[in-house]
C-alpha cells in the first residue's frame, strides 16, 4: 500500500468514525428523553471514543519515530500512552455502566485524569532520566 | 483482520514481535535470535509487514523493522502467546517486504 493511499484510508476512516460519534451524540440528544439514560449513553460514548483513539495511537503515530529522537524511548512512550488511554477509556465505559451518573462523572473523570497524568509523568521522568544520563 | 490472525498464529512471528517490543531492530539482529534460514525469516517479515504489524525501513544495505501494533493487536499477541496458539504451517511465499526509504 503506497504512503498516499494509506494516508487517504486513514483520513477516510477518521472522518467516518468522527461522523459516527457525532451522529450517535445527536441521536442521544434528540431521541433519548430520559435524563439518566442520556447521561449514561454520553459517558459510554466518550469512553469508547477515548479507548478507540488510544488504541490507534500506537499504530498510527509511527511517523513520529522518524523525528530525531531515540527510537527505543519513543516506542516505549508511545506504547505506554496508548495502553494508558485505552484502558482509561474502557474503565470510563465500565464506570458509566456500573455507577449512577452523578457518581460516574467524578469517578470516570478521575480515572481519565489519572491516566493522562501517568502519561505526562512518564514523559517528564523519561526526559529527566535522559538529561541525567547525558550529564 | 484475518491477516493479523494469520500473522499471530506462528510462534516465530510472535517472537519477532516480542523482540521488536523492546525497540527497532535490523533484519540481521532479528534473524540472529532464530535458527532458521534467511529466506524463511524474510517470508515471516513479509507476512508481518502485510498484516501492518511492523514497518520496514531501508537504511543503506540493511532493513530496520519497527513495531506498528495497536493496543488490541498487542493484547491479541499476548493472548496468542499465553495460550500457545498455532495453526498448521502454510507455505508462505518468500518475498521481499515493501520497504520505505528513511
Amino acid at each position: 500500500m503506497s504512503q498516499t493511499h494509506e494516508t487517504r484510508v486513514q483520513v477516510r476512516n477518521g472522518l467516518v468514525v468522527a461522523t459516527l460519534f457525532i451522529a450517535f451524540s445527536a441521536i442521544i440528544t434528540f431521541v433519548v428523553t430520559e435524563q439518566e439514560l442520556r447521561l449514561r449513553l454520553f459517558g459510554i460514548s466518550m469512553g469508547i471514543m477515548v479507548a478507540y483513539y488510544g488504541n490507534a495511537v500506537s499504530k498510527n503515530l509511527t511517523p513520529l519515530a522518524r523525528l530525531r529522537c531515540d527510537p527505543i524511548t519513543e516506542q516505549a512512550l508511545r506504547r505506554f500512552s496508548a495502553w494508558s488511554l485505552t484502558l482509561a477509556g474502557l474503565a470510563y465505559v465500565i464506570v458509566y455502566l456500573a455507577f449512577p451518573p452523578d457518581e460516574a462523572v467524578m469517578i470516570a473523570t478521575g480515572l481519565l485524569g489519572f491516566a493522562v497524568l501517568l502519561v505526562v509523568g512518564r514523559t517528564v521522568w523519561t526526559k529527566m532520566t535522559r538529561k541525567m544520563t547525558r550529564e | 483482520m484475518s491477516l493479523v490472525f494469520k500473522a499471530l498464529s506462528d510462534p516465530t512471528r510472535r517472537k519477532v514481535l516480542q523482540l521488536l517490543q523492546r525497540g527497532p531492530m535490523t533484519a540481521g539482529e532479528l534473524a540472529d535470535h532464530f535458527d532458521v534460514a534467511k529466506p524463511t525469516m524474510s517470508a515471516h517479515f513479509a507476512v508481518l509487514v502485510n498484516a501492518e504489524l511492523i514497518q520496514a525501513e531501508k537504511n543503506g544495505r540493511s532493513i530496520t523493522y519497527r513495531l506498528r501494533m495497536s493496543v488490541l493487536e498487542e493484547a491479541l499477541l499476548g493472548f496468542a502467546s499465553a495460550f500457545g496458539l498455532q495453526v498448521s504451517r502454510e507455505q508462505d511465499a518468500p518475498s521481499e517486504p515493501n520497504t520505505q526509504g528513511s
